[in-house]
């Protein structure tokens, strides 16, 4: 698996619980060492040299790494401490986290005593607070009632630019509304890399067939191309080893089923026909796995948005 | 620097806020207090060697106990991981949690001040030099029993199997002359010099003796160096 993230840029994992999401963003964050590859952050190799990666990184592990017996404030002010804040600032950077995150009724309160979406909120601070240009968020809205989750997307895209924000979700809107880049993972495996209209239009809009087939190139493309239901059409040759073979692929309609003209055609054409199927089953399943958790959440928001 | 000191200041503080420093600090009175007590009635000798041999006693039984939670606890809850991913280095973060429990270590024996205090208010006249190196001693000791509870601590994410593996360790340390009795003079020599307890002897006598500045140094230097590469093994599970 590997990708990059720009500068700026707010990226969604999108995965199934176990799919690695967390995994992955330990490694990123320097809690555990990958076994193979690395890691670099603002250019700095987490591997070579972990402080300097490890400043530029706000972190919301998935378990909030709260100390139950301190105050909201009293526990900002240490994570600011070990995040190297000097003793004249922390109580500004305390404080302007404290306000950010809407708890400043709760700043000295003591976080046993606050309810899991308090907790979050604390999490959310404590990643904020030396307002790094890195911020690795896993399941940030986790626990939340709706209007938590509206208020922490809100608070998330408020930190588009001039942030850099990585944030793990099983929720499907929740990348839609934020994210500009979608990693889908699964297993451990990247499985898709787009924009979230993209995704979408993958996901619900299309299907993809792909054709491997021998012959002359333009006669088959134009065949392939006229044939209705085909959206759109890319060839590209397999090399020098395959002479004259070509593999197309094919943006069709995913209500009909074509696959039979398809196939038809290139067989009436008088050409070979090597290979013809279908595309991005997993990702479907990965999306239903997904959606299925999606419709509470969906109604919920209906809900606040009235 | 600052880092070490939020660490260890954040374990102080969760101590303090807890009844446990208290209770903790009262047992530990109560039953140094009834040691006192006791060998000043029998010996009527203005002396505190026997106390520091008794409370050693005590040390080994509750150290266990105050060290069992340092990472065992951060590893619970899942603590360690903002510790981990902030900029700080491994060896910090060992040293932070040490130097909190040295500290509280340090508060307990500030109590016990009140002994020596009892000795000259009671009209005794104590010889200074054997009371100061035995708390000396008694401090190295601590500190050291401390250092292997805080191996034991990084070893298991249980409190309490933390506990056990810190006081099977000091316990070996403390026992470890008798089987150096089956072996030649030599060898049994050597295991006189591992036994814990024997440089607390000696050194309460009011010698100090590089050898026992060395073997308590040493047990602290190990043991924080084994706890700092068990932390950095949790980078890689």
């Amino acid at each position: 698996m590997s990708f990059s993230v720009n500068k700026g840029e707010i990226l969604g994992f999108l995965g199934p619980n176990g799919a690695g999401k967390s995994t992955t963003m330990r490694m990123i964050t320097g809690y555990l060492a990958p076994s193979a590859g690395k890691v670099t952050v603002g250019g700095f190799d987490m591997g070579q040299d972990p402080l300097k990666a490890k400043s530029l990184i706000g972190y919301l592990p998935e378990t909030v790494p709260l100390y139950p017996e301190m105050t909201v404030r009293d526990y900002l002010r240490f994570v600011g401490r070990l995040k190297g804040i000097p003793g004249r600032e922390l109580n500004k950077k305390v404080d302007a986290a404290i306000s950010r995150c809407w708890l400043t009724t709760y700043a000295d309160r003591l976080i046993s005593h606050l309810s899991k979406g308090y907790r979050q909120r604390c999490g959310l601070a404590q990643a904020l607070i030396h307002d790094p240009p890195v911020l690795i968020l896993d399941e940030p809205t986790s626990g939340l009632d709706p209007k938590q989750i509206l208020e922490t997307r809100d608070l998330i895209s408020s930190l588009r630019g001039e942030h850099t924000v990585i944030l793990s979700t099983h929720i499907l809107p929740e990348v839609q509304n934020v994210c500009e880049r979608v990693l889908i993972i699964n297993q451990g495996v990247l499985v898709a890399d787009e924009s979230p209209e993209h995704l979408e239009a993958k996901l619900k809009g299309g299907q993809r067939i792909r054709i491997e087939a021998k012959g002359p190139l333009e006669p088959m493309q134009a065949r392939l191309a006229a044939i209705s239901g085909v959206k759109s059409l890319t060839a590209s040759a397999r090399g020098p080893e395959f002479p004259d073979t070509y593999e197309f692929s094919l943006d069709t309609d995913p209500h009909d089923e074509i696959r039979k003209e398809l196939a038809s055609a290139i067989v009436t054409g008088g050409w070979e026909l090597l290979e013809i199927h279908a595309e991005r089953m997993s990702l479907e399943e990965i999306f239903l796995k997904l959606t299925t958790q999606d419709a509470l959440l969906e109604a919920a928001k209906e809900e606040a948005n009235v | 620097m600052s880092k070490v000191l939020a660490i260890a200041g954040r374990e102080l503080k969760s101590y303090f806020v807890s009844p446990l420093a208290y209770v903790v600090a009262a047992l530990f009175m109560l039953a140094a207090g009834g040691l006192f007590d006791a060998i000043l009635m029998s010996s009527r000798e203005a002396s505190l060697r026997a106390l520091f041999q008794n409370i050693a006693v005590v040390f080994l039984l509750m150290v266990p106990a105050l060290t069992m939670r340092l990472l065992a606890e951060e590893r619970k809850t899942g603590t360690i991981e903002l510790l981990m991913t902030s900029p700080i280095s491994d060896v910090s973060i060992v040293s932070g949690k040490y130097l909190a429990s040295i500290a509280y270590l340090f508060f307990l024996l500030v109590l016990t001040l009140i002994f020596p205090l009892t000795l000259v208010l009671i009209g005794g006249n104590p010889e200074w030099a054997p009371i100061w190196t035995g708390y000396a001693a008694i401090f190295l000791m601590g500190a050291a029993f401390m250092a292997i509870g805080l191996v034991a601590s990084s070893l298991t994410s249980s409190q309490i199997v933390a506990a056990l593996i810190a006081f099977v360790i000091s316990l070996v340390l403390w026992l470890i002359p008798a089987v150096g009795q089956n072996f030649g003079t030599t060898i049994a020599g050597g295991f006189q010099y591992l036994s814990i307890i024997n440089h607390l002897e000696s050194m309460s006598r009011g010698v100090v003796d590089t050898s026992d500045l060395l073997y308590y140094l040493s047990v602290i230097g190990a043991s924080l160096f084994i706890t700092v590469r068990s932390v950095n093994v949790y980078h890689w599970r």
